[in-house]
């Protein structure tokens, strides 16, 4: 009676304060043996909930089933096939005290059970997609596991195309992107941890390591930093990352993400430490280096040649769309000395009917560019390609003959943003993005000098920056010779004997030196 | 934490408010000064002329319509002074980190020119890598005035065209203050020459064209030229030529032969006696016949040794006779014998070195030359000669 007061009294309160008061007063709050009392009880828990489905199946005069479960999780059908059916046929026979036993026996068989007499956990067991059951006078409810809710194919992932890789990515579903990882590493010694975050979402987290390969102190970081997080909801790793990064004022990002199972499987086997969110396609994985925001999943498929190739190139470019709209605008005001003298007489003919000063005009011209990125990211398909023409239109073409822009920084803000799009990493490239605005500024106040203090102040940065305690820029600072394979050149697999430095753990061994020849 | 970022904010101003002289200026604000002319007015003032670029006029977005330079002209005491007094005509700032060529009157270059020098070293924006010409009879504003069809601008076309023909030696201020301040040589300067390119006296068709050297003294002013065939000579001398044609006709034949030389060595030889110097000259060089319009048969040793010792003795005559000019008419060692002295004789060089030039003047010279000529060509004789016309 006590407990029924308590509940009218608490009618009043969103379902919310409800469900956090009885995780916080009554964490060992019993379930009742009076069925009636107990079906009261959680109606008024989830009353205005409609996709709540309550299910009184009376077996015979003494004896009721209750069977609660959201709808749209639950796959009931074995429920009905595997318990209502026997039941049903053989309902005159049955014993009320060999009755759960019989229950559970039965759904034993397609699904895992667990059975609570906790109120608390057999909420939060309907809310994560079982199926309670509850008996007539019993004080122990089941709950089936039978999550049976729509997923999501697996399709290639669109953020991160290869021509040569697999093409499958993670879903939204944190089991079969686990699944996709275990196909690929069937070892034992792969290890998924799982965790509930959001006190409202109870998403489920998972992290994965291989056991010896990955470093103690990583995942032992991660998860007092994933267990220290508090918050209602997760709705994507995005929340999580902000949560465990270690410099979250940094431009750069610390944690990596990923679509790609692949990605995955190759930093777990480099002794990484991914991060699974329920609901979303996107992985994290800890800890990431400079370096490997400049490496993409094909760098490893392709042979090592054309890779180091083009590793040099995506090094030039990337430089290249930090750097030259703040170049050209310090050499062209501050030092015309450094241009050859035709491009620079080709540079002023070009600017004589340009009304604005060079700073103004690069800033105008990159704002620009970035608009039209953005507007072309969010539009819908079909309109997105009219922004492309209208942008290279209007700036490319209109803006010049107009003699408002420069054709030299129509050159210099494409060939910035051509460059931005082959950094591999997305989120990478957009550190870049915003870094170019402030060097832009210290390039037009202070020519070559302010871009060089940039640079100064942004290498410092890099320095000094840690993710999960393995220093950004490893292994180039701190230097470490031996493991530059991975680095500026892409050694040859075989050649490649160790991990990286400071991101694997006691194992460190890859490939055995000198067996590849043997034979 | 609070001070460690006050003290970074302190450092931050700091780098940005020390930073010396700020000098953001747009493109077209300045004025592109390509080539630049001095000269001298009767009352001594230096007449600064420069051609600037009018980057309206050249391009793409140019009408086609105008030279896409100017030329402009002022007076002052020093080159500063003559700056800023062009400034006062230009609507830009004068910019002359891109002078492609200096260019100097005759009569400022007889007058001497020391007092022009020191600011090319000395002015952070001007070059010292600045190519360097003497007028010869002319004023160097006329010479900035000339219009040349094959390049935008005059000025590059005269660096270009020295570019393709002195090989290795180039001529820049920094070249010319190397020259000036050595002791044993003195330093000499190519010369621009104004020419009319077709018979008729128009302005339009008058062009210019790379000539000799200007020889200065060492008190820096210009003593007289060398011709371009003697100035040729000169780089033999000092050891800078590269390649070069020489043509020579044979004695006793018809025609001449034209060789390819190459490998240029020469080795100057002091010897004192009796307080007087004399110098012994070798001067070497391979060739390939590359012209033979005699009838001689190259493939017979004989007739290649009469085609050596004719261009040995060619070149010898001509080598004195250029020699004699600098040492009687000019007295001016431009050739680095000084320079063999130092190297041979210290001591001595220290008592001569005063009045060098008239012991230079006074040297005995000889010269010997020896050219070997290794290939003939593709044929003997010239192919449309009768087999009967052929000298075995």
């Amino acid at each position: 009676m006590k407990l029924l007061l308590n509940l009218r009294k608490r009618k009043k309160f969103k379902l919310s304060e409800m469900l956090d008061s009885f995780s916080n007063e009554e964490p060992d709050k019993l379930i009742s043996s009076d069925l009636s009392a107990n079906e009261r009880f959680l109606r008024d828990i989830f009353h205005q909930c409609s996709d709540v489905v309550f299910r009184v199946v009376p077996i015979n005069d003494k004896t009721r089933l209750l069977f609660v479960y959201i709808d749209g999780l639950c796959d009931t059908k074995p429920l009905d096939e595997m318990v209502l059916c026997p039941v049903r046929a053989s309902e005159k026979k049955c014993e009320v005290f060999i009755f759960e036993e019989f229950v559970a026996n039965q759904l034993r068989a397609v699904a895992q059970i667990k059975s609570t007499k906790n109120v608390n956990e057999l909420i939060n067991g309907i809310l994560t997609a079982n199926v309670a059951v509850l008996v007539e006078g019993e004080t122990t409810a089941l709950l089936a596991d039978l999550k049976g809710f729509e997923k999501r194919s697996i399709e290639e992932p669109s953020s991160e195309t290869v021509i040569r890789g697999p093409r499958d990515g993670f879903t939204e579903t944190l089991r079969v992107n686990t699944s996709l990882i275990r196909r690929r590493i069937r070892s034992s010694r792969l290890k998924i941890e799982s965790f509930t975050i959001g006190k409202l979402s109870k998403t489920d987290v998972a992290i994965i390591y291989i056991e010896n390969i990955a470093s103690d102190s990583v995942i032992e970081k991660v998860r007092k930093r994933l267990e220290s997080i508090e918050i209602d909801g997760v709705i994507e790793t995005g929340f999580i990352e902000e949560f465990v990064e270690d410099f979250p004022f940094s431009p750069f990002p610390q944690v990596q993400n990923t679509e790609r199972p692949d990605i995955v499987c190759g930093s777990l086997l480099e002794g990484k430490v991914s991060i699974l969110v329920d609901n979303t396609p996107f992985v994290l994985i800890v800890p990431m280096t400079f370096w490997s925001g400049l490496q993409a999943a094909e760098d490893y498929y392709e042979r090592f040649i054309y890779v180091t190739f083009i590793r040099w190139i995506r090094y030039t470019l990337f430089n290249i769309s930090l750097l030259l709209p703040s170049i050209y605008v310090a050499v062209t005001t501050f030092h015309p000395q450094l241009i050859p003298t035709n491009l620079l007489i080709s540079i002023a003919s070009a600017r004589e009917d340009v009304p604005f000063p060079v700073l103004f005009e690069a800033f105008m011209m990159e704002l620009m560019f970035e608009a039209l990125r953005e507007a072309g990211i969010r539009l819908p398909k079909s309109i997105g390609s009219a922004v492309s023409i209208v942008g290279a239109l209007v700036i490319g073409e209109a803006a010049v003959q107009a003699g408002i822009i420069s054709a030299p920084m129509v050159i210099v803000v494409a060939a910035t943003g051509i460059a931005s799009f082959a950094i591999p990493r997305y989120n990478f490239g957009t550190a870049y993005r915003i870094l170019r605005f402030p060097i832009l500024i210290l390039a037009g106040l202070f020519g070559l000098y302010g871009v060089i203090l940039g640079m100064i102040a942004i290498l410092i940065h890099l320095v000094h920056l840690q993710s999960f305690g393995v220093p950004y820029l490893s292994p180039i600072a701190p230097q470490n010779p031996k493991y530059l394979k991975d680095v500026l050149v892409r050694a040859p697999r075989w050649s490649m004997h160790r991990r990286p430095i400071r991101v694997a753990g006691q194992d460190k061994t890859r490939i055995p030196k000198g067996r590849w020849r043997k034979n | 934490m609070i001070k460690r970022l006050k003290i970074c904010l302190i450092l931050l101003v700091c780098m940005f408010l020390t930073t010396g002289c700020w000098d953001e200026r747009e493109i077209n604000d300045r004025a592109i000064i390509l080539g630049w002319g001095f000269d001298q007015n009767e009352e001594g003032d230096y007449i600064g002329s420069a051609q600037i670029v009018v980057p309206g006029e050249v391009g793409e977005r140019s009408s086609g319509q105008g030279k896409g330079y100017i030329v402009e002209t002022a007076t002052g005491k020093s080159l500063l002074d003559v700056t800023q007094n062009l400034q006062r005509k230009l609507s830009r700032e004068v910019f002359l980190s891109h002078q492609k060529v200096i260019v100097i009157g005759e009569r400022l270059a007889r007058n001497g020119i020391s007092n022009i020098l020191d600011v090319y070293s000395r002015e952070p924006e001007l070059p010292i890598r600045t190519n360097f010409f003497v007028l010869k009879n002319g004023e160097a504003f006329d010479f900035l005035e000339v219009p040349y069809k094959m390049e935008d601008m005059p000025s590059t076309a005269a660096l270009k065209m020295f570019q393709s023909t002195a090989g290795p030696e180039s001529t820049t201020f920094k070249d010319f203050l190397e020259g000036a301040s050595s002791e044993g040589i003195s330093p000499t300067v190519p010369i621009l020459e104004i020419i009319n390119s077709k018979k008729e006296k128009e302005k339009d068709t008058e062009t210019f064209r790379l000539g000799g050297r200007a020889i200065f003294n060492q008190d820096l002013e210009l003593v007289g030229f060398l011709s371009y065939r003697e100035s040729v000579d000169r780089l033999w001398i000092i050891n800078k030529l590269n390649t070069h044609k020489l043509t020579t006709n044979l004695l006793g034949e018809e025609g001449n032969v034209g060789i390819m030389g190459m490998n240029f060595k020469s080795k100057i030889q002091p010897i004192i006696q009796n307080d007087q110097v004399e110098f012994h000259i070798t001067l070497s060089g391979t060739g390939v016949v590359r012209e033979n319009n005699t009838a001689l048969d190259l493939k017979q040793p004989k007739n290649l040794q009469i085609i050596e010792r004719t261009f040995n003795k060619n070149l010898q005559d001509h080598m004195i006779s250029t020699i004699t000019k600098v040492q009687k008419e000019y007295k001016t060692d431009i050739l680095g014998f000084g320079q063999s002295i130092h190297k041979k004789y210290p001591r001595k060089w220290k008592i001569w070195k005063k009045d060098w030039s008239k012991k230079f003047s006074d040297a005995d010279i000889t010269v010997k030359v020896d050219i070997n000529i290794e290939r003939t060509g593709v044929t003997g004789s010239p192919l449309h000669l009768k087999e009967s016309e052929i000298q075995k």
